[in-house]
């Protein structure tokens, strides 16, 4: 039987409007994983069940971006839709939202190990932030507490750099694809950060997804400039910290990380203004010292040399002194000799004189003129002989008396020998 | 010394002050090239300490909803 009224499908036709019909508006369900298996590596397969339903879903290995497996609570968005050669209906499920922290805690354990397995977490690829960079990149959502911390210490330590800052939803549907395209876009665009800072506040692990989701793990892994990550309190810890190049507790402790602190640039500066002072002066008192040493050394030698020409000196005048010494000893003994013979002379002399003026006055003594004053007569025979005896007269002869002033004759009268002779 | 440090980056400007230490450090400099690497490194030094204490950070947002990436000043250094 047929009413006009309704219209007719083919099969086809049939489940083309059905698929119209339901499949124009997203549903969200809820519900726990069951039969999950993915085939080919394209598509994957599972059941979304509760305590009385079951539900088939389908979905694109492309689309996940969550760990997932059998008996994870999760919610999934797609839409409804009857498979034309199968007759199945399903919901063609455009994404899975993890549920429940004993689903999330799940998928962050499985996708932990898969991605450590892939080397993601290895410590030798981790690069090190530059010392001074010029340009950050900054991943955070700017009305965040984590984006004002990360400033407010990055402006105490450092000045100078310029950030560029990628707003992003750090949680909820779009933040996994605004962090991984905003990594794309620093990657693409090089000159806008020499180091990437990736950060959040704490949160609940449902709150922490995207970070611990494995596209924005992959997107710190494959970016070529280097990621710091802080992401919630000091105990949380995400798959984005694993990955990232240096792994920071938190916002603040970011921003510690990615710029030096300048209280400790500055004194590292002046330990160097002052290592080179005293290198300089060092090297100034090094070369003073050589100078001094070998002006020392110069007078050292002018010492030497003029101690020995002094002593030459020395010996000089000790020669000419004693040649000198022994002139003066040569005149004084030549002197001494002189005055010897000279008194001796004198003494001589003298008493040659007294011996003459004695002789002479002996003389006159024994001049006859005189003795001939004091009385004595020369009596003279007439042959001229001096009559010194008797025998030299005789009676009768005549004699001639020379007295002091003249001469007279006389004759012998008489002899007579031994009479006195004077009156 | 004429050489300008004006425009030198931070990070080249300390770097440089750092291997003038070490090269004093090893002490093989002879009095002449020590007296002038001694100059520019004050220089250096002088340069670098002015750099971090008037320099200011600077944000800006990167917007990317645009095609092209559009930088808009967010604020100067008052974060």
């Amino acid at each position: 039987m047929t009413n006009d009224l309704e219209p007719i499908f083919s099969v086809s036709e049939f489940v083309e409007y059905i698929n119209l019909a339901i499949g124009r508006r997203k549903v969200v369900v809820e519900g726990e994983v069951s039969s999950f298996h993915v085939n080919q590596g394209k598509w994957i397969f599972f059941d979304l069940k509760d305590d009385e339903s079951k539900i088939s879903c389908f979905m694109l290995a492309y689309s996940l971006d969550v760990a997932c497996e059998d008996g994870m609570k999760v919610r999934v968005t797609g839409s409804p839709r009857v498979h034309g050669k199968s007759g199945k209906f399903s919901i063609f499920v455009d994404r899975i939202e993890l549920h429940g922290e004993g689903a999330l805690r799940r998928a962050f354990e499985l996708t932990k190990k898969k991605l450590a397995a892939e080397g993601l977490f290895a410590p030798e690829r981790k690069r090190p932030i530059p010392a001074f960079p010029e340009k950050i990149g900054l991943i955070a959502s700017k009305e965040s507490a984590a984006y004002t911390d990360f400033m407010r210490i990055l402006n105490q330590r450092w000045s100078g750099v310029q950030i560029s800052l990628i707003h992003v939803h750090v949680q909820g549907d779009e933040a996994v694809r605004d962090i991984v395209s905003a990594f794309e876009w620093f990657n693409g665009n090089a000159d806008f950060a020499d180091a990437i800072a990736l950060i959040r506040g704490g949160g609940s692990l449902e709150d922490l997804q995207a970070f611990n989701s494995e596209p924005v793990a992959r997107a710190l892994f494959s970016s070529r400039i280097a990621v710091v990550c802080g992401v919630g309190h000091e105990r949380d810890e995400t798959l984005a910290d694993y990955v990232a190049d240096v792994r920071a507790a938190t916002p603040t402790h970011a921003a510690s990380l990615v710029v030096p602190d300048q209280r400790e640039v500055l004194s590292r500066i002046r330990a160097a203004s002052s290592a080179l002072y005293s290198s300089v002066s060092n090297t100034l008192e090094w070369h003073d010292h050589t100078v001094t040493r070998a002006v020392g050394s110069l007078a050292h030698i002018f010492q030497k040399t003029e101690y020995a020409v002094q002593s030459v000196i020395r010996d000089l005048s000790d020669a000419v002194r004693q040649a000198e010494d022994q002139m003066k000893e040569d005149t004084r003994r030549i002197t001494d000799e002189v005055m010897s013979i000279t008194i001796q002379m004198e003494y001589f002399l003298s008493r040659t004189e007294s011996c003459v003026s004695s002789a002479k006055r002996s003389l006159e003594n024994m001049n006859p003129l005189t003795v001939l004053k004091r009385g004595y007569s020369i009596v003279r025979s007439t042959s001229g002989g001096i009559v010194k005896k008797l025998a030299d007269t005789h009676p009768g002869d005549s004699l001639s008396v020379a007295v002091s002033d003249g001469t007279f004759s006389a004759i012998v009268s008489s002899q007579q020998k031994q009479g006195r002779l004077l009156r | 010394m004429s050489v300008k440090t004006t425009k030198l980056p931070f990070k080249a400007a300390y770097e440089e002050l750092e291997q003038l230490t070490k090269e004093f450090e090893r002490g093989d400099l002879d009095l002449e090239e020590a007296l002038k690497k001694f100059e520019r490194g004050l220089e250096l030094a002088e340069y670098c300490t002015k750099q971090i204490s008037e320099m200011k950070n600077r944000v800006v947002e990167i917007k990317r909803k645009f095609k092209q990436p559009l930088a808009e000043d967010v604020n100067d250094n008052d974060v």
